[in-house]
């Protein structure tokens, strides 16, 4: 009963650093008003690049679908997602690093890969303002609206725990090799060409149906065109909880290096 | 208590620290004195979990452990610049598992120390001074109930009403706990210190018991030149 009674009080205590965590950080973006402001600039712009340049037009036929700019969206926003999702827990990680409270929870009752899920939750939420901000825009400048379904939903957060997983990686490759800046841009950038969220042969996304962003791009996409999506959303499932499981061991593996060989206290 | 038995630590082919024995004793202000680059924060981050020894053991006995290890480091680090002084302590006292009530409970005890807490509690931590942020994050480690902490550079840049606010904090902290300081401000040092260790060629080459500035500046002169 003992036992019972001190692992509630454990999970208890854990679950307060993860939600003190969140409102931490949702604090911390309110608090930078303006980057809702550019962040929704720079959405709109390039979607208007996007949907003025036709980008999306084949999706229309890939998946016998006549409004393809509402499969351009999907995309887009899912991209937009997954590069929150996977950059969140690496800026954090480097800028904690930094400023030397990164010590203080690697030492917290809380595990440092938990903590860093809760800081990319409320990336994600603040992100849900940047959202229906431009939801209402694309609405209101291109006629553009999304049908609502779960399944969408649902596999936008099994994405976004797969991509958190690959995040979780470069994090730990952030703290051994200390600046990826650019590699951050690189894959961010390559992202957009390689995972169907602008079209994209075939013989690419065959490969690149292991990163959680194509599947997803499939799955909602076969979703809103009113095609069976079942497999693909199943695969979408075992392909994120696979690099979530991924991104924790060698994050793990990438800290224990970084103690033996002094980079975590000089970065 | 923690002991530190013939701990190495090595970095590509360098020896930082080798075979250093050290036992750290609770209700106790320790102070490591030596020049820069002689291994001060490598010894600070093994004793954090935050390197790994290369080779011997360090043993956290009777009821401390790795995890109670805080390091505050050198300059205003150590804190949450865009959330407010309330926001940082309650957030790291959540961090060590403890309840807002405890919290609250050892805000209202310590701030007898600092009382200047009521006035900085609701501002944004990066408006603070450089001094100020320093005693905010002793604060927070002493308010989240760390059983160890490590000051680095303890004193570098506090004015004397900021410095004697951190002597009365230590002094209070130290019961119970286990408190390691770096610093090169002798007079602190000898006000402040029970045990000071003189660390050099990665050893403790010397030791000393409440010494007096006089004291702890000869054995320094003599050992470092």
């Amino acid at each position: 009963m003992t036992k019972v009674h001190e692992l509630s009080g454990s999970v208890i205590k854990k679950a307060n650093a993860f939600f003190y965590e969140i409102n931490m950080e949702v604090k911390t973006s309110l608090r930078y008003r303006f980057s809702f402001v550019s962040d929704l600039i720079f959405f709109v712009i390039f979607m208007a690049v996007l949907i003025s340049g036709n980008v999306g037009m084949s999706f229309g036929v890939k998946y016998d679908y006549e409004n393809y700019k509402v499969l351009t969206l999907v995309g887009y926003l899912a991209w937009t997602v997954s590069v929150e999702a996977m950059s969140s827990s690496t800026s954090k990680v480097s800028m904690e690093l930094t400023r030397g409270t990164f010590y203080r929870k690697l030492n917290s009752i809380c595990s440092i890969q938990l903590l860093l899920l809760a800081n990319m939750i409320s990336s994600l939420l603040a992100e849900i303002i940047v959202f229906v901000g431009l939801l209402l825009l694309a609405g209101f400048l291109w006629q553009i609206v999304i049908p609502f379904h779960l399944s969408i939903l649902l596999a936008f957060a099994f994405c976004t725990l797969g991509m958190y997983g690959l995040g979780l990686l470069l994090s730990g490759m952030a703290i051994h090799l200390k600046r990826i800046g650019s590699v951050m841009l690189l894959v961010q950038t390559g992202l957009l060409f390689i995972t169907d969220t602008i079209p994209t042969s075939e013989a690419v996304t065959n490969i690149t149906k292991l990163i959680p962003l194509t599947c997803c791009n499939r799955v909602i996409r076969l979703c809103l065109s009113g095609k069976s999506y079942f497999m693909e959303f199943i695969w979408l499932i075992v392909i994120s909880v696979l690099w979530f499981a991924i991104g924790n061991l060698l994050f793990k593996v990438f800290v224990t290096r970084a103690k033996k060989r002094g980079n975590l206290l000089h970065y | 208590m923690i002991q530190l038995h013939k701990v190495s630590c090595r970095f590509d082919k360098n020896y930082i620290l080798k075979d250093l024995d050290l036992d750290l004793a609770p209700n106790t202000i320790h102070t490591v004195v030596a020049p820069n680059g002689t291994g001060k924060t490598t010894l600070f981050g093994l004793l954090a979990d935050l390197n790994i020894p290369t080779s011997g053991t360090i043993d956290y006995q009777n009821g401390f452990s790795k995890k109670d290890v805080v390091l505050l480091l050198a300059g205003d680090k150590n804190l949450y610049m865009k959330n407010t002084v309330k926001e940082n302590v309650y957030f790291f006292g959540i961090l060590r598992g403890l309840s807002k009530k405890d919290i609250e409970k050892n805000i209202t005890f310590y701030k007898k120390i600092f009382p200047q807490y009521d006035e900085f509690q609701d501002k944004l931590t990066e408006i603070l001074s450089y001094g100020q942020k320093r005693i905010v994050a002793l604060f927070s480690a002493i308010v989240s109930e760390s059983k160890c902490i490590i000051l680095d550079e303890a004193a570098e840049g506090l004015d004397i009403s900021n410095l004697q606010v951190l002597k009365e904090l230590l002094q209070e902290a130290k019961k119970d706990r286990i408190i390691i300081l770096a610093s090169h401000d002798f007079y602190f040092c000898s006000e402040i210190s029970n045990q000071i260790y003189y660390l050099k060629e990665g050893q403790i080459i010397s030791k000393g018991s409440n010494l007096t500035r006089d004291q702890l500046f000869e054995e320094y002169q003599k050992l470092f030149g």
